[in-house]
């Protein structure tokens, strides 16, 4: 055997450096131990744990392999799924030879292979960017600063959650329209604490993300982190996000209910947005509200009304009917704007009070549904059929419609009548009108009339006239002279009326039939009919 | 897969070393600590291969580390910290490797500790590379401590016998002797393991 011989011998059998996971585990005890042996250079400080060195340890170690394996990448043609030059992990450890001096400025040069191959799904490229710990996290901020906004999701590539200093970047980036939506996205993906927290800080100084900021804070909140996101919320509608006390609204506790009302002004708590917000809103929410409204919050009251809440009615009734005309009449356009039937009936029931002329105006805008359902109501409930035909005469020419349609069946036509004779409507001397032409007798559709226009409704003169043009005369002017002085300028016109002045006219002109004309003997066989009725 | 860093590619990469550097200086203990990771496993493995014994290995690597550390404000960067760091472990393994040697001069060690012996191995392993060169390494850690501390530090960790010389603090010539009388060694034990089959 010769030197060379040897040599060549000597050369094979060198011992080859640590690798893999006994590389690793004397690294962190070699770290330890010059920690400790520096402990007096270390100011007092605590030497770094076992674990902060372990992690160290490893993440500089994958630094070095995710260098091998982005220059490996791009000596191979710029392929990213190329193999590693100085390395590679495997069950979770490095294994192969030290790159020597890695940069961060060179990987960032060659990131954009590795990004865009992890951005296509390639796990090699994922698994190296993810255990290059704060390197592979440098290599893809690279990519978004370069404008890749996909590349944020894989920040959190393995799930795990993004160190403080990127959380910041992130929030950054989401002042770039371009980038807000994946920035946002990004910190909705966070563990709820602390994307609550990111989001709200945003939700209160971006006005412009808000819709954005809202959404994701939803989302994190059907993730199971809904106490946060109602916080993060919260502190966004104190700070005037309409959409974010929408959200609190669908989403929050009923204890919410009062934060917001503490918060918000009542014309934000009055916003279209979240009156339809509470109309939607859980039963307990509602009733949270409705108990604050119970105990004086106007904000709350105010509120349940925008709603239209059914609940806030007999509130505003008790307000309603108050001495002071300022409370009764706000809280008889609360009823008003409620419109359900019981709001309306509350109206009617409320004519009489102080505001009584506020609410004959209100109700004078029914509408034609509002007053079928009067008309029904009043049909099935005896107890609310006064209210429901006061409403139905001060209804305006719906609730006088619908008010003849019901005089029209003979159970309801005297109470309509009466309704009709005290209306404060213009056309309702019209619809008694009507009514008697549907009668056997115009008799007591006169008298109403005579009654209408002692009242002072001169729409009851012409009415009689008309009535006394088509046949009863003289009942006609009895009701003129009865109704006094309102009465005397249409006795005037009757007097310079043929038809009325001459009395009443044969029963031929009228067109009665012969045999219908009312003789003595037809008048007293019809009266012992009607005695001989057992009933 | 090459376990090593293609050289054409270590050399494309510009050297971030001075910024972690300067970090260290500053008193950045978390730069330092990469520096000292990247310097790791060089440095765990010529520590093996000049005292044997990992455990041994792991102080000298510590106290090599601790050095460089107290001495980064005084490197000048005439070499690669690399390059600067394993003289400093080196030096420090070689003190190591003579207080070996005389503790052990003076405790006998038991049997176990000197490990299989050679002549035990099976002919057929004898055959294959890896056994040859398990058995190399047998033979290397029996020579005398000196020449296998010069032997290494030459043939395994690429000193030149003058920097050997250099670092051992020892004459060039008492050096070259101690090399010389090694692989005389371990010709001779070779031939006589071949004559023995």
């Amino acid at each position: 055997m010769n030197r060379l011989d040897l040599d060549r011998l000597l050369t094979r059998a060198r011992p080859g450096d640590p690798t893999g996971l006994v590389l690793e585990r004397a690294a962190v005890r070699v770290l330890a131990r010059v920690a400790s042996r520096e402990g007096a250079s270390l100011e007092g400080r605590a030497p770094p744990s076992l674990a902060a060195l372990r992690r160290r340890v490893v993440a500089a170690l994958a630094a070095i392999m995710l260098l091998a394996f982005a220059l490996g990448g791009s000596a191979g043609g710029g392929s990213a799924g190329g193999g590693s030059a100085g390395g590679k992990f495997e069950n979770g450890a490095f294994q192969g030879g030290g790159a020597g001096g890695s940069s961060i400025a060179t990987l960032r040069t060659s990131c954009p292979d590795v990004v865009a191959a992890a951005l296509r799904g390639e796990v090699g490229a994922r698994r190296s960017l993810r255990q290059a710990g704060a390197v592979g996290r440098a290599c893809v901020w690279s990519a978004i600063d370069a404008g890749q906004g996909e590349a944020l999701r894989l920040l959190r590539e393995g799930g795990r959650a993004l160190p403080e200093a990127d959380l910041e970047r992130v929030c950054a980036l989401a002042l770039r329209p371009e980038l807000a939506r994946l920035a946002v996205e990004a910190l909705a993906e966070e563990p709820a604490r602390v994307a609550c927290d990111r989001l709200g800080r945003l939700l209160v100084t971006q006005a412009g993300l808000e819709g954005l900021l809202v959404t994701a804070l939803q989302r994190v909140a059907v993730r199971g982190g809904r106490f946060e996101a109602v916080e993060a919320l919260l502190s966004g509608a104190a700070a005037g996000r309409t959409l974010a006390a929408r959200a609190v609204v669908l989403l929050g506790p009923a204890s919410s209910a009062e934060r917001l009302l503490v918060l918000l002004p009542a014309a934000a708590l009055e916003s279209e947005d979240l009156v339809v917000a509470l109309a939607a809103a859980r039963s307990t929410f509602v009733a949270r509200v409705l108990r604050r409204a119970e105990a004086g919050d106007q904000k709350a009251l105010a509120w349940a009304v925008g709603a239209r809440l059914a609940a806030c009615v007999p509130l505003l009734h008790a307000q309603a009917v108050e001495p002071d005309e300022q409370i009764a009449r706000a809280a008889l356009a609360g009823l008003a704007r409620i419109g359900t039937t019981e709001a309306w009936l509350a109206l009617a029931r409320s004519t009489a009070a102080a505001a009584g002329e506020t609410a004959h105006e209100l109700l004078a805008h029914l509408d034609a549904t509002a007053a079928l359902l009067l008309v029904a109501r009043i049909e099935s409930s005896a107890r609310d059929r006064a209210a429901g035909l006061a409403a139905l005469a001060s209804g305006g020419p719906q609730g006088l419609a619908a008010l003849a349609r019901l005089g029209a069946k003979p159970a309801f036509a005297p109470a309509v009548i009466d309704s009709l004779t005290v209306s404060p409507c213009r056309g309702a001397a019209e619809r008694l009108l009507e009514l008697a032409q549907g009668h056997d007798t115009a008799l007591p559709i006169v008298a109403a009339l005579g009654r209408r226009l002692a009242l002072g409704h001169a729409d009851a003169g012409g009415a009689l006239l008309a009535l006394g043009r088509q046949g009863a005369s003289r009942a006609a002017v009895k009701a003129l002279e009865a109704a006094g002085e309102r009465g005397e300028r249409f006795l005037a016109l009757a007097a310079l009326d043929p038809a009325l002045g001459e009395g009443p006219r044969p029963y031929a002109q009228r067109g009665v039939p012969g045999d219908r004309v009312p003789t003595t003997e037809r008048v007293a066989s019809a009266g012992a009919r009607r005695a001989a009725r057992p009933y | 897969m090459s376990s090593r860093t293609d050289p054409r590619l270590i050399a494309r990469v510009p050297n971030d070393e001075s910024r972690l550097l300067a970090a260290a200086r500053a008193g950045d203990r978390d730069a330092f600590d990469s520096l000292a990771v990247r310097l790791l496993p060089r440095l765990l493995g010529t520590a093996q291969r000049l005292l044997r014994d990992p455990v041994e290995a792991e102080e000298v690597v510590a106290a090599a580390l601790a050095r460089v550390h107290a001495a980064l404000a005084g490197f000048r960067g005439a070499s690669a910290l690399a390059t600067w760091a394993h003289q400093i472990l080196c030096r420090l393994a070689a003190d190591r490797v003579r207080v070996l040697a005389r503790q052990r001069v003076r405790e006998r060690p038991l049997p176990d500790d000197v490990g299989p012996r050679a002549e035990a191995l099976e002919p057929g392993e004898v055959a294959s590379q890896h056994e040859q060169g398990q058995r190399l390494r047998l033979l290397v850690d029996r020579l005398p401590p000196t020449q296998r501390l010069v032997l290494v530090l030459v043939a395994w960790e690429g000193l030149s016998l003058r920097q050997a010389a250099e670092l051992l603090a020892m004459r060039y010539a008492t050096v070259k002797s101690n090399v010389h009388h090694a692989r005389l060694a371990l010709r001779d034990a070779l031939e006589r393991q071949r004559d023995s089959r």
